[in-house]
């Protein structure tokens, strides 16, 4: 066992295992620990794929801000929110079958294609390509961006404000 | 059986499965913090599909493609936040089968 192996499968086990502990966690305030494990692995699983910057974003905008703001969302729903709503159970089976299904045919597709390979596999420092990328031949979607985090910025503020005035603008 | 190097394929497929759960979440759960839960981990499963296959055909534009969808997923979360502390003020639920404003 390489140390690429063992790296690859601790960091899915922490990915898909966390992933698990959100879908049977009854206590809400620990899923979103088990959010923070999954997105931990997929940050690790970003290292292993050579993508270094990518990695620290995770670490930044998931585990630091959107666990973060999910526990705020959480406390601010206050107590009677940390049981669970029941589920219905025929719900729950037919949705494991069916995506248990999904799994298998996604799994299948991931088997059989053959992927094509590329020139040559990303080695190295990616971030100045990144960098050179956005300001390049994806700055469209870059300004696009930044407008949508700030109509969001807005939105947000007055949708809350809207919600505490009894729906009155 | 011989599952080694460590190639496109695991990586495709911890993805293939992570989205599964993500939807596996999002389908059964009915709290909706919870379920936003389930959205970032389909979110995750895409991210990681495209970086997988960014590191293995060798083009940098998939890490741009991750970047942005992290902002759009960032959004998405500060709204969904947003839309559920506006439902919990007016209707003190934030159980999804509650949640019946625009239906009648």
């Amino acid at each position: 066992m390489s140390a690429e192996k063992v790296a690859f499968f601790i960091l899915s086990g922490l990915t898909l295992g966390g992933g698990l502990a959100i879908l049977f966690s009854v206590r809400l305030m620990r899923a979103v620990v088990y959010l923070l494990v999954s997105l931990f692995g997929v940050a690790g699983l970003y290292i292993l794929l050579n993508a270094e910057f990518l990695a620290a974003l995770q670490v930044l905008i998931y585990i630091g801000g959107i666990t973060i703001l999910m526990v705020f969302g959480l406390m601010l729903t206050g107590p009677g929110q940390f049981v669970n709503p029941a589920e219905s159970r025929l719900k729950a089976v037919a949705a494991g079958v069916s995506s248990l299904t999904t799994a298998i045919v996604l799994l299948l597709i991931v088997k059989k294609t053959k992927w094509p390979a590329g020139t040559q596999a990303l080695a190295g420092d990616t971030t100045a390509e990144i960098g050179r990328l956005l300001l390049t031949d994806h700055v469209f979607a870059f300004e696009i961006a930044s407008v949508l985090l700030l109509v969001v910025l807005v939105g947000v503020a007055l949708f809350v404000r809207l919600a505490r005035d009894g729906g009155k603008p | 059986m011989n599952f080694f190097p460590v190639g496109q394929t695991h990586f495709l497929a911890t993805s293939a499965f992570l989205f599964t759960l993500g939807v596996l979440t999002v389908v059964v759960r009915r709290n909706l913090i919870v379920i936003l839960m389930g959205v970032e981990l389909m979110l995750n499963a895409g991210n990681l599909a495209i970086v997988a296959f960014s590191r293995f055909s060798g083009h940098p534009a998939g890490h741009v493609y991750v970047l942005l969808i992290m902002t759009v997923a960032a959004a998405e979360v500060a709204v969904g936040l947003g839309i559920l502390i506006a439902l919990f003020r007016t209707r003190k639920t934030i159980n999804a089968d509650e949640a019946t404003y625009l239906r009648w």
